[in-house]
């Protein structure tokens, strides 16, 4: 029967062949099967490594001496070494012990090279990185700092951590992502903690808004897009206490769209302009922080809090540990992967937390070139300079190039045509020196004053509102970074002629003119993202107001002046309250408005108007109205600036809420008129009526009637915690929370929110409460990876623990000593 | 009895082999059982049995001293979009087809190579 015989050799031969093809090479989109599903080295060994051992022990080249880490029952590691350089080379080591394809993803995504992980659809993503020149800064950057400088050094020594942890362990020990991905990770270098760096300068920082506000001249004006995206906001309580006890309204009338502004700047950066999101409903990294005087706590001890809002992930950008150096140093804190040192956290003297500044640091030159098609040179004072060209190649998961863009530089930075224009750019973080010293440094302050001091010294970008309370007694807030100066104390709002030198900038501003405040009468600083300074008190141009926002710091001021004998557990309170300011303005006006005739209204607006006549204001879990309210504020935004559609639909600019707001005391201006009904002429009680009918009846067929649980805010509107890669299984999805847009917790319906809550108490012995959504583990299997969410969902904190020495802490749950290894 | 001995032993070796060496070793492992179990008729079967039973084993080891690989294979599952059991059917079933396609081949060969009857 030889045909019976080779047709099962053929059939196996063939079966063995495709399955060894599918386990070794993948097919299409899905990994190699084989190294996926091997259950000792694939994917299921992540639960094998769900735990860290319970005692460990590993060598790290580098160290001085010995260095102990005990970690708490909530999995933090405290670090006790006997210099800072072994201390950071541990921290290196605990980091990635945790987080390591945290550590790499981000490394790629801050240098371009997504890709290489990923494949091509992060070509994109690297593409825009590198034509913002960040990879290109941080190596620069790098290779700038001086061999014997403690910047070096501390980055070096976290650097020799990560990569001993990397050669300690099998592939079996590699997170569970480089099995789908089917990639490897990679050796730690010292300049990724820069690119780090540049990253959180890129997210915070990069807002080019003068290209936003050519482009709505070419729609309604230069006056009207002036006076709807104003320079400074219309509501004033900035950071800078201003010596009022309640917050300023600017009533200055809006002027009315006009005729489109023909200029060829601005038509040609209107045609290039990217799409702008519905600024009121868009998520926006923001931040709460306040500290409040001992006059005015029930303990008699100063007490700070701070919550940064960024995206929220799984793992969570902050990994919290404790860093003790006898003598020396002795903090606790949050640290972001990848950067050595804590960032927001506390010692025995200080505690510390950090805003957005919201800084305008950014500016654009048209230059004068040799080419318009492809520029060698560029004019300046008359001379011609050589543009610098770089090749940028990106390359995908294979290896194989997916872009090869040729990059231009002048001095000032990346040039790039927008339209017909060649722009360059000038960004501080794309100039300013950068390392750690900052942070190190800082972390040893044992005054408030000191501590802002020195990151005012070392700290150039992002610029933060830095926020400090000491064990003397002592607030303080300061706005910190580098802020340029433009020629003739000008604004960044213009487009300069790059051809004459006399537009670049002129310096930077000096700390004393930074928005600032040092135990204020008022006996609390507070900042959440407003504008820092009011504009009656200091005219000097620090950004525009398109960078603030007013709801918070509202809130934060009206519980603060409420509250004249804060405690810790109040702190905690307001870090989640469910109080809007907002939502208070906006109610008044909205039913005002909606008053008229409401007998011969339509139904949908006599329920929507009942409805929201019943609501408190309160962004609670269990409302049931405040996901009408935002979805008519949502639509309001989109009727009313709809003189700033493109052909598109979408908007080339929006200004933010307090404009809007403004708006409803002139009920009869232009721009409440809709175009797209040129028979008809709306005013503000139209509008608005129409926005909330809309509202009403869209929930309405989405959720279905407001009865029982179905416009429930928690279930409408849950926070998302997505994984790094957006896997849904790694995720924590529809987390319900209390708060939403304007409150002091706004993440509710996004994927952003307060990604680290903590609370000090700045007492005899210094006392803390901190949590962030997720864990300190990266492994979805571990039991660390999101234990903290439920807590962090119901705006609960943990204690946090700070033994002065090893054996300070009890029941550790494990142990690992690092031992002084060789290369 | 001594079948299921067999299954014991090979899968053993496989388990071993995979564990140190990945899974490519699976279809080796089961090769050179073929060679060495000259019984006709099962031995395909016998090795797919052994193969399935090793990562099997590993799997339970995984879980026992780790964290539920049950859990970890749902959250597999939806993050690859597939059923929730499929992650853990399919590491039962991969090294099975990788094991019995290659004593397949082995058998076949030996045939080929044996004097035909009639």
């Amino acid at each position: 029967m030889p045909g019976r015989r080779n047709l099962l050799l053929t059939v196996s031969a063939v079966a063995l062949a495709a399955t060894v093809y599918a386990s070794g090479c993948g097919v299409g989109p899905v990994p190699p099967l084989g190294s996926l599903l091997d259950p000792w080295n694939g994917v299921w060994s992540a639960a094998g490594n769900a735990e860290l051992p319970a005692r460990a022990t590993a060598s790290v080249p580098g160290l001085s001496h010995d260095v102990e880490v005990r970690y708490d029952d909530r999995g933090v590691p405290h670090i006790f070494a006997q210099s800072e350089l072994d201390a950071y080379r541990a921290l290196g080591y605990v980091v990635a012990r945790d987080r390591l394809f945290q550590l790499d993803i981000q490394t790629r995504a801050a240098s371009g090279r997504l890709s290489e992980m990923v494949g091509g659809v992060a070509r994109a993503l690297d593409r825009e990185v590198r034509s913002l020149g960040m990879p290109r800064a941080a190596i620069a950057k790098w290779r700038s700092l001086p061999a014997d400088g403690l910047g070096r050094r501390v980055l070096e020594a976290y650097s020799d951590g990560v990569n001993a942890y990397l050669d300690a362990i099998p592939k079996s020990a590699w997170p569970i992502e480089y099995r789908i991905l089917n990639a490897r990770p990679e050796r730690w270098e010292p300049v990724n903690s820069l690119h780090l760096f540049m990253r959180m300068s890129n997210i915070l920082t990069y807002v080019p808004s003068e290209l936003e506000r050519y482009a709505a001249q070419a729609k309604v004006g230069a006056a009207a897009a002036a006076s709807v995206l104003s320079v400074h906001s219309r509501i004033q309580e900035p950071i800078q206490p201003n010596g009022s006890a309640a917050p300023w309204f600017d009533t200055t009338a809006i002027l009315p769209p006009g005729a489109p502004d023909t200029s060829m700047i601005a038509r040609t950066l209107a045609a290039a302009a990217r799409q702008f999101a519905d600024r009121e409903a868009a998520p926006r990294f923001a931040s709460n922080n306040w500290a409040v005087a001992p006059r005015r706590t029930r303990n008699g001890y100063a007490l700070l809090a701070g919550d940064p809002h960024l995206e929220l992930n799984l793992p969570s950008i902050w990994y919290e540990a404790h860093i003790v150096v006898p003598g020396v140093l002795d903090v606790y804190g949050v640290t972001i992967p990848g950067a050595p040192g804590i960032i927001l956290g506390f010692n025995h003297d200080v505690a510390w937390s950090f805003t957005n500044t919201g800084a305008d640091v950014i500016d654009f030159f048209q230059e004068t070139v040799d080419d318009s098609l492809l520029p060698k040179q560029y004019l300046v004072d008359g001379s011609w300079k050589n543009v610098v060209r770089d090749v940028e190649i990106v390359r995908d998961n294979r290896g194989r190039a997916i872009i090869v863009d040729t990059m231009l530089y002048t001095h000032r930075g990346p040039l790039a045509k927008r339209g017909k224009l060649w722009l360059s750019m000038r960004w501080i973080p794309l100039e300013a020196p950068l390392d750690a010293t900052g942070f190190v440094q800082a972390a040893k302050a044992t005054t408030a004053r000191a501590y802002l001091d020195s990151m005012a010294r070392y700290w150039p970008t992002p610029s933060q509102n830095m926020i400090a309370a000491d064990r003397g007694g002592a607030i303080a807030i300061r706005s910190t970074g580098r802020f340029p100066i433009r020629p003739n104390r000008g604004d960044g709002l213009t487009i300069r002629d790059g051809s004459n030198s006399q537009n670049d900038w002129q310096g930077d501003w000096p700390v004393v003119q930074y928005p600032q405040a040092f135990d204020p009468t008022q006996g609390y600083v507070a900042s959440a993202n407003q504008e820092p300074i009011d504009p009656r008190q200091s005219p000097a141009y620090l950004g525009t107001a398109d960078s603030y926002e007013v709801w918070r710091a509202l809130q934060i001021n009206r519980l603060l002046r409420a509250d004249s004998a804060v405690t810790p557990d109040a702190m905690r309170g307001f870090q989640t309250d469910p109080g809007s300011v907002r939502a208070d303005l906006w109610m008044r006006a909205l039913l005002e408005a909606t008053a008229s005739d409401t007998a011969n209204a339509p139904k949908s607006l006599r329920e929507a108007r009942s409805l929201l006549a019943s609501w408190d204001r309160r962004y609670t879990k269990e409302n049931h109205q405040a996901i009408l309210f935002e979805t008519a504020l949502g639509n309001i935004t989109r009727l009313l600036w709809d003189e700033l559609e493109d052909s598109a639909g979408g908007r080339v600019a929006t200004p933010t809420g307090d404009v809007t707001l403004a708006l409803v005391s002139q009920p009869h201006n232009a721009w409440w008129d809709s175009r797209a009904t040129a028979e008809q002429h709306e005013d503000r009680d139209a509008i608005l009526s129409r926005a909330l009918v809309m509202a009403y009846d869209s929930l309405v067929a989405r959720f279905g009637p407001a009865t029982g649980d179905a416009w429930r805010w928690e279930r409408v509107r849950p926070a998302r915690i997505s994984h790094l890669l957006q896997l849904r299984g790694f995720s924590a999805n529809g987390i319900g929370v209390q708060g939403g847009y304007g409150t002091l917790n706004p993440s509710a319906g996004t994927g952003y929110g307060s990604s680290w809550r903590m609370v000090v108490e700045l007492g005899p012995n210094v006392r803390a409460w901190g949590i962030y959504p997720g864990g300190q583990s990266g492994n979805p299997a571990s039991a660390r990876y999101r234990d903290r969410v439920a807590k962090w969902s119901n705006g609960e904190l943990d204690s946090l623990r700070v033994p002065a020495v090893p054996g300070a802490l009890t029941s550790p749950r494990f142990f690992l000593r690092l031992r002084a290894g060789t290369n | 009895m001594r079948a299921a001995r067999a299954i014991l032993i090979v899968a053993a070796v496989m388990a071993v082999a995979t564990r140190f060496l990945g899974w490519w070793a699976v279809p080796i492992v089961a090769a050179l059982a073929a060679l060495w179990d000259r019984s006709p008729g099962a031995g395909a079967m016998k090795v797919a049995v052994a193969a399935a039973l090793s990562w099997g084993v590993l799997l339970v080891l995984q879980g026992l001293f780790g964290s539920s690989v049950i859990s970890l294979g749902r959250d597999v599952a939806t993050s690859l979009g597939v059923p929730a059991l499929a992650p853990l059917v399919l590491t039962l079933v991969l090294p099975a087809i990788l094991a019995a396609s290659a004593a397949g081949v082995v058998a076949g060969v030996r045939r080929l190579k044996a004097p035909a009857t009639t």
